[in-house]
């Protein structure tokens, strides 16, 4: 099948900062990929140029049948969900919205506006002006705004850092229900791997302008590639052996009195479900689950080999 | 489409009238002004006047060349005047009446500029400090009996240029170097100021005599300043050189421009100017000496007498000028 | 698909290159600069030009400092009375400017004048010469100081304030802290401070020629006009152009190796209370700029005016109001419109290539007007032949128009609307710019539709303060000025020139009460 966006080869550089090196992936029709790297990573930059802010010195973008590497901005077909929105702040809702399609009869750009309000259920809320709005509403603002020109990808990004923790979930839910609904293929910029991995249908994984994996969040969370991906998609415990390095989840180690190594407890924290355990291996230090709180100090450590991980050597 | 753009741009340079003479000028005075409109009231004829700096005005004639809207040049020196004449900047005017009023030392050879008021670069002193006596002439000012007395201002005013350019005229450029450096020596302090500055400071006592134009005599003791007043009253007022070549003089004058677009207007102008009307209102507001003969200069002026004036062809004091700025500037004259 | 650069960056290219071209032109002539006049200067006299503009330079800034940094600190870190008072009438003196505050101190301090007399009633025969280069530096410091107060007491007030109460708690002396503390983190302030104010110095015209003090800027004058020669002229320019260049690269370097900024440290600040001596030293200290830097011409310029209304205000007057407000008017918005374009392609195109653009583009703010406006004539002569020679017209297009003096003030000012457009983008953030893009508006859409509106504000803030700079400029509008041609400034100077400074008077007062709009408009924000 053709992919709906292909990147190829992309290279960008700013004076001497290489910030995009060799770039290369697919996104497929329906698709809900997430982007995730820590800051600096490029993920803004390699947005940007896939949404034309930004030219990149070498490689190609293509959209569907569409080469538009070079095409300016505001000739690409995608929409664009910005971090904090960027409602224009002297226009009211409805002007927000049909800013885009201005170019439509009148009624017609009148019938799609409440269309995709109600979409949104924010019917009541068509003469606001953006001030007026909470986070979540501006937010939902935002992606119709960006709907209303049917765009075949939209790309957003970071689109819960301005929402109160509280209420991320609730609202990740209502944005991840609208774009299924409307079949709408996405890319999201995060640093937050638990919404990454809640949201997305494959992720991104960029480390200094590289792409260090690209896969499905299990695949992602039970076979990292790299040490930051192990780190940044759950609690990872790494373990040198013979001359290689394996990552294991902590669900990977159990403590048995048959276990192979001899562990000391250093640590014990009760976490409701479960008890948080760290253990010290030698001069290595790991972390697992138990059921129960480990009754003495001296008790010997099991790894299941088949769940551990070994990472590529990035350095 | 770039030449209709063109000809809004010559819009605001050139103001468009039906009879009308444009003005260069660097006098801006009221009286000036009051003689231009009795002329437009006369003649019909508009009068347009820019006013600067003699010397911004000369630089902008020549930029403009014989594209310029200019048709007379004020000036109120004879070096400039010649200036723009050795640039090439003014046409000869042959007029009857200019001629014969014109006493022939203050207008060009050529008829390229005519003087439209006088006046004479004396000596002011404290009356209460010195004998008139001790004076004679401007070479006597080196004197050592004058040291730290003299006041004088900037070798870049162009009046002293002048008078620095008469001195090599006539005694050559040595004596005039001697002359630059004695004046220099005998300074009562750094020159500063304009020439009504240098009376004030005679009064005030940071020396005793002064070198100055005669109608800035004037201005000081019919001043509305009951202050300047006082000091005019303490100057003595002395023509240097009545024994010999006779009393510097320069002129304030004008000229047709060269490519002028109204001659003839610029030509009933000049005659205008030096009418008796006109030449009695110079005389009277400014406390200028009339060039007309006709006219008699103002009361004040007639009480310090007749003086002999130096006969020098002002032409040579522009073709000196280069010469004084350069022996001034090594004089160190400041 | 190869990658063409935008019509924007190609246009803003364009616009930069055209403000450039005056100072290089000057810098083109200077460097084959070779004619019998300079070699005469140079060994004459341009030493002392030198001499003087570099002395006028350290002694301004010693006492600017003096007064904007100690005012600025006064005012943030003591309580004392009329403190309030004193933080807002400290900015005062810039409405007077140097040349209008230089005439009117010749006026009272000169022989016979006011003070002469006062002391004379007192019995105190004795006269001091007001025309010497202490004046000089005296009165530039009163009327420039205020740009070292203004930086350095914002700089205080965010970035020492924070650190104020920490150091404090670890037992520092007040004195200490001020030195060792305070002043460091607010170094990159005050040498902006200073450079602006120096700046200002190297450009000044009518204060130093009035004083008679030989300066570079004067020189540049004497050599254009009164030598006739473009050489010297165009050399005397560069050497102004290169004191600059050296400020500026000071300052650079200043800045390069010292970015504090600390961010939401929004502590108030504890203000220390000034003992009773403390207290009239401070008020006492303040009151001299305020008093000699704005209350004392003030009143001076509305007594004469007042005097002189009648005869003054007729329809020459009225006149040159409207060509000064006019041209005025159609420059700002002239700038105002470049400094959008520039600003706006920087918005969208963050790249180096545009920074450096915009930092040449205003440059001219640093150059001094008379220089800006020899460069200008220069150019116009050869376009002027030019012109004539390709479309055989039988007239100058561009020598004393209009056009010119409008092109001298973007050349001088573009700097002032760059400003204002940048900060207030800044303001804004460039998301709602992408935003409008991503809808498929193209550039001048958003910026038509999006920006603009938003920064409509500022926008006309900055061209307030760039029609004010334009109304107070003396030198380059002296040069470029047209045909029959007056504005306030050159009215004003002329007047004072000629003797006629009490005359001058309701000219002044029309420059400084245009002056104080933005003042009340700012202390209406702060409010």
């Amino acid at each position: 099948m053709k992919p709906l966006l292909r990147l190829d080869d992309i290279y960008k550089r700013f004076g001497s900062k290489e910030v995009l090196q060799r770039i290369s992936l697919d996104i497929q029709r329906g698709e809900i990929i997430s982007l995730l790297g820590k800051s600096g990573s490029g993920k803004s930059t390699l947005l940007n140029v896939i949404a034309g802010f930004e030219s990149p010195q070498q490689g190609s973008v293509t959209l569907g049948a569409r080469e538009i590497t070079h095409t300016p901005a505001n000739k690409r077909d995608i929409g664009f969900v910005f971090q904090n929105y960027a409602l224009f702040p002297h226009m009211n809702v409805l002007e927000n919205i049909t800013f885009g399609i201005s170019h439509l009869p009148k009624k017609e750009q009148r019938s799609k506006a409440a269309q995709l309000l109600e979409l949104v259920q924010l019917q009541a809320y068509a003469n606001s002006y953006p001030h007026q709005l909470s986070g979540g509403q501006q937010q939902r603002i935002a992606l119709i705004r960006a709907m209303a020109l049917e765009p075949e990808l939209i790309l957003l990004d970071e689109p819960f850092s301005g929402i109160d923790a509280i209420l991320k979930t609730q609202i990740q839910k209502q944005l991840l229900q609208i774009l299924r609904a409307t079949q709408k293929t996405a890319l999201i910029v995060t640093h937050d791997a638990k919404e990454a991995m809640a949201m997305s249908d494959k992720i991104i994984y960029l480390e200094n302008g590289r792409i260090t994996q690209y896969d499905t969040p299990e695949n992602i969370y039970r076979n990292p590639k790299t040490k930051e991906i192990a780190t940044s998609f759950g609690v990872a415990n790494f373990l040198q052996r013979d001359g290689k390095l394996y990552c294991l989840r902590p669900e990977a180690c159990s403590l048995a009195r048959d276990g192979e190594f001899p562990v000391n407890v250093t640590h014990c924290m009760f976490e409701g479900e479960r008890f948080n355990v760290e253990v010290r291996l030698q001069n290595t230090f790991l972390r697992l689950f138990c059921s129960s709180r480990p009754q003495n100090n001296q008790l010997r450590l099991s790894i299941d080999w088949d769940k551990a991980v070994e990472l590529e050597k990035i350095n | 489409m770039l030449r209709t753009l063109m000809a809004a741009g010559l819009l605001t340079s050139i103001a468009f009238a039906a009879a009308q003479v444009n003005v260069y000028s660097h006098r801006h005075y009221a009286a000036d002004k009051q003689l231009f409109e009795t002329f437009e009231k006369k003649t019909g004829i508009k009068v347009n006047v820019v006013k600067a700096k003699a010397d911004e005005l000369i630089k902008r004639l020549e930029s403009e060349g014989e594209n310029s809207p200019a048709d007379i040049l004020i000036t109120a020196d004879a070096a400039r005047l010649h200036l723009a004449k050795s640039k090439g900047l003014l046409q000869s005017v042959d007029s009857a009446f200019l001629n014969a009023t014109v006493p022939a030392k203050l207008r060009d050879r050529d008829g390229r500029w005519f003087a439209l008021t006088k006046r004479a670069r004396i000596i002011v002193y404290n009356k209460d400090t010195i004998d008139p006596g001790e004076l004679s002439t401007y070479e006597a000012l080196t004197e050592e009996k004058f040291r730290k007395k003299i006041l004088i201002r900037k070798s870049s005013n162009v009046y002293n240029q002048s008078l620095l350019a008469s001195i090599i005229a006539n005694d050559g450029e040595e004596a005039a170097r001697k002359w630059a450096e004695g004046m220099v020596r005998n300074f009562a302090r750094t020159p500063r100021g304009n020439d009504r500055d240098q009376m004030k400071a005679v009064a005030a006592g940071f020396g005793d005599i002064a070198v100055v134009n005669t109608y800035y005599v004037g201005k000081l003791l019919n001043s509305r300043k009951i202050n300047e007043v006082a000091v005019g009253k303490k100057m003595g007022v002395f023509f240097p050189n009545q024994e010999g070549r006779g009393t510097h003089i320069n002129i304030s004058g004008a000229g047709v421009v060269k490519h002028s677009p109204n001659k003839d207007n610029a030509v009933a102008l000049l005659e205008f100017l030096l009418s008796q009307e006109a030449q009695r209102v110079f005389a009277r507001a400014n406390y200028e000496y009339p060039v007309n003969p006709e006219v008699a200069p103002s009361k004040l002026l007639q009480s310090w007498g007749a003086f002999k004036e130096d006969d020098l062809p002002l032409n040579k004091l522009g073709e000196n000028n280069a010469e004084a700025v350069q022996i001034f500037n090594e004089a160190g004259w400041r | 698909m190869k990658s063409i650069p935008s019509r924007w960056v190609v246009f803003s290219t364009l616009l930069t290159l055209t403000l450039l071209l005056p100072l290089g032109v000057i810098i083109y002539n200077a460097l084959g600069a070779q004619s019998e006049t300079l070699a005469h200067l140079k060994q004459t006299v341009l030493n002392r030009y030198i001499t003087n503009t570099l002395l006028l330079l350290c002694g301004v800034g010693i006492l600017s400092f003096l007064f904007g940094t100690l005012g600025a600190y006064f005012v943030t870190f003591y309580r004392f009375r009329f403190a309030k008072f004193f933080s807002v009438v400290l900015v005062l003196p810039f409405l007077i400017p140097s040349y209008i505050l230089g005439f009117i101190y010749s006026d009272l301090l000169g022989f016979f004048g006011p003070v002469h007399m006062f002391l004379q009633g007192l019995g105190i025969t004795w006269y001091f010469d007001v025309l010497q280069m202490p004046t000089v530096v005296i009165l530039l410091s009163l009327a420039l100081y205020p740009y070292v107060y203004l930086i350095v007491r914002a700089s205080f007030a965010q970035n020492s304030a924070a650190l104020l109460n920490p150091a404090l708690s670890l037992k520092a002396g007040y004195f200490r802290i001020f030195y060792k503390v305070i002043l460091p983190l607010s170094r990159p302030a005050i040498v902006g401070g200073l450079s602006l104010v120096m700046m200002e110095t190297i450009s000044e015209y009518g204060l130093v020629k009035y004083f008679g003090v030989d300066t570079l800027s004067t020189a540049v004058f004497t050599a254009w006009f009164g030598l006739g020669d473009i050489y010297s002229a165009a050399y005397i320019s560069s050497v102004a152009m290169l004191i600059v260049f050296a400020l500026l690269i000071i300052e650079r370097f200043n800045r390069g190796s010292a970015r504090y900024k600390s961010e939401a440290m929004q502590q108030p600040l504890q203000k220390r209370r000034a003992g009773p001596v403390l207290s009239i030293f401070i008020v006492l200290f303040l009151s001299i700029p305020f008093l000699f830097g704005f209350l004392l011409p003030f009143a001076w310029i509305v007594k004469y005016a007042w005097i002189h209304a009648g005869e003054v205000i007729d329809r020459e007057y009225l006149q040159i109001v409207l060509q000064s407000f006019s041209a005025a008017a159609v420059s700002a918005f002239a700038v105002v419109l470049i400094a959008l374009i520039l600003g706006y392609s920087a918005r969208v195109f963050q790249t180096p290539y545009m920074r450096y653009l915009l930092k040449a583009a205003t440059l001219g703010y640093s150059i001094p007007g008379a220089v800006i406006a020899v460069g200008i004539l220069m150019l116009a002569g050869l376009l002027d032949t030019f012109f004539i020679a390709t479309f055989s017209l039988d007239g100058l297009v561009l020598g004393g128009s209009l056009v010119l003096l409008c092109f001298g003030y973007c050349v001088r000012f573009l700097a002032v609307g760059l400003n204002s457009v940048e900060s207030s983008f800044e303001k804004v953030g460039s998301g709602v710019n992408k935003a409008s893009r991503s809808l498929n508006k193209s550039l001048l859409q958003t910026l038509l539709r999006i920006d603009l509106p938003l920064i409509r504000g500022a926008l006309f803030a900055g061209f307030i303060l760039v029609f004010i700079d334009i109304l107070k400029e003396l030198p380059a509008t002296l040069i470029l000025r047209p045909f029959n041609y007056e504005t306030l400034a050159t009215k004003t100077y002329e007047l004072a020139m000629n003797e006629m400074v009490q005359e001058s008077a309701i000219y002044a007062l029309s420059i400084v009460a245009v002056s104080i709009i933005p003042i009340l408009i700012t202390l209406r924000s702060y409010r």
